[in-house]
């Protein structure tokens, strides 16, 4: 796994030619799941940056965090926070509205729990994210992106699985 | 090349000390199963003997839906829901062959998710006339949280330690009482989706022997 993730990132970061898109994500996150029923909606917020393998077939990476709050007194909260390597696969590149297209990301998750003024053992698991999204231009070099996620994180004996609304906003950059 | 360095040692720092532990079970777990009814804990009693608690029915108390477990002849009223546990504090003092009841509330008794660490401490005082005499109570609880860990007996494992220390304090106020101070302390571990597995105050030790949920 460290070894897959090493080659793709300096795969990633070394691409010396070609076009990359920089990216910065955000929208609501809801637990599916027992493990959610004490919080509400979470946020998340991402970075991260791809690189155009093909007009269709993008490649990157990325980190995000996500902040879940108690749904009633606001003493708990769960954060999350995930580097991962991502995926990404568009019908209709170069269209200005018209550009569908699926994501898939795989990676590690922090996840930090606080409530009542303690603090649980952090947990570090690998989890995957998968989701469409729908691309229209802003007007080069900006683009924008709609979609939403399905997520794993695959802790021992339990996951913890989440689905995600995706608003981004990305910059197209020549390397 | 030097940025793939760069990339590669971020990376290595990010997952040292990679940690897994089952976070998510425990957030997906009910650490007092209160509400379902049926419900029976068998737990052994150090040096003989055994203690039997059974969720009966639900019941209205203090204007509120509860769940009322039995124990023995003892009814205690538990709510879990929003968030928290809560339990039905119903405060008596002993006067003139009278229990006298002084103080009635549902009171916070855990907030969820639990975590190590978590603290919290609940206090109330109340004063009612009996027979022409003032009769004071105040109690004081505290409480903090440990774990996750293993019962004391091995057999679970994902505890949370709640450590409570509880001083009541009664007072008839009137001549030949003085203030009656009782001080408690007591450790009881919850697991998860079972509840109260032991339960260790310097006279007494309770394990859980058997644990059948209810509906």
């Amino acid at each position: 796994m460290k070894r897959a993730i090493l080659a793709a990132l300096a795969f990633a970061v070394t691409a010396s030619a070609g076009t990359a898109d920089l990216m910065a994500e955000i929208g609501p996150g809801f637990a599916l799941g027992g493990w959610g029923s004490s919080f509400g909606t979470g946020l998340n917020m991402g970075l991260g940056g791809e690189y155009r393998v093909t007009p269709k077939l993008r490649v990157g990476a990325s980190a995000d965090i996500s902040t879940f709050s108690h749904t009633y007194s606001g003493d708990a909260s769960l954060f999350m926070f995930r580097p991962s390597l991502r995926a990404a696969f568009y019908l209709n590149p170069g269209s200005a509205s018209f550009n569908p297209g699926i994501a898939v990301s795989l990676g590690m998750c922090r996840t930090a729990l606080e409530s009542g003024g303690g603090t649980d053992p952090s947990s570090w698991d690998p989890f995957w994210r998968a989701g469409v999204r729908w691309d229209l231009s802003l007007g080069h070099p900006w683009r924008a992106g709609l979609g939403f996620d399905l997520e794993s994180v695959m802790a021992s004996e339990k996951t913890g699985d989440t689905f995600r609304l995706v608003l981004s906003v990305s910059r197209e950059v020549p390397l | 090349m030097t940025r793939t360095i760069l990339a590669a040692v971020l990376l290595a720092v990010l997952m040292s000390g990679c940690d897994s532990n089952p976070l998510y079970l425990r957030l997906s777990s009910n650490y007092m199963p209160v509400d379902g009814i049926g419900s029976v804990w068998e737990y052994s009693v150090e040096g003989g003997g055994a203690r039997i608690v059974t969720v009966v029915d639900q019941v209205i108390i203090g204007q509120r839906p509860c769940y009322r477990l039995q124990s023995g002849a003892r009814y205690d009223y538990w709510i879990n829901e929003k968030g928290r546990l809560e339990h039905y504090e119903d405060r008596r003092v002993l006067f003139n062959g009278f229990e006298v009841p002084v103080y009635q509330a549902w009171v916070t008794y855990l907030e969820w998710p639990l975590a190590h660490g978590m603290a919290r401490r609940d206090s109330a005082s109340a004063q009612v006339v009996s027979q022409g005499v003032t009769l004071s109570h105040t109690w004081i609880r505290s409480t903090v949280v440990t774990g996750p860990e293993t019962s004391p007996n091995g057999e679970w494992d994902n505890c949370y330690r709640v450590h409570q220390q509880e001083t009541v304090i009664n007072w008839v106020q009137t001549a030949g009482y003085t203030p009656d101070t009782v001080y408690s302390v007591r450790d009881i571990w919850l697991a998860p989706d079972v509840g109260m597995v032991a339960k260790i105050t310097p006279d007494s030790t309770l394990t859980l022997t058997n644990y059948t949920p209810g509906q």
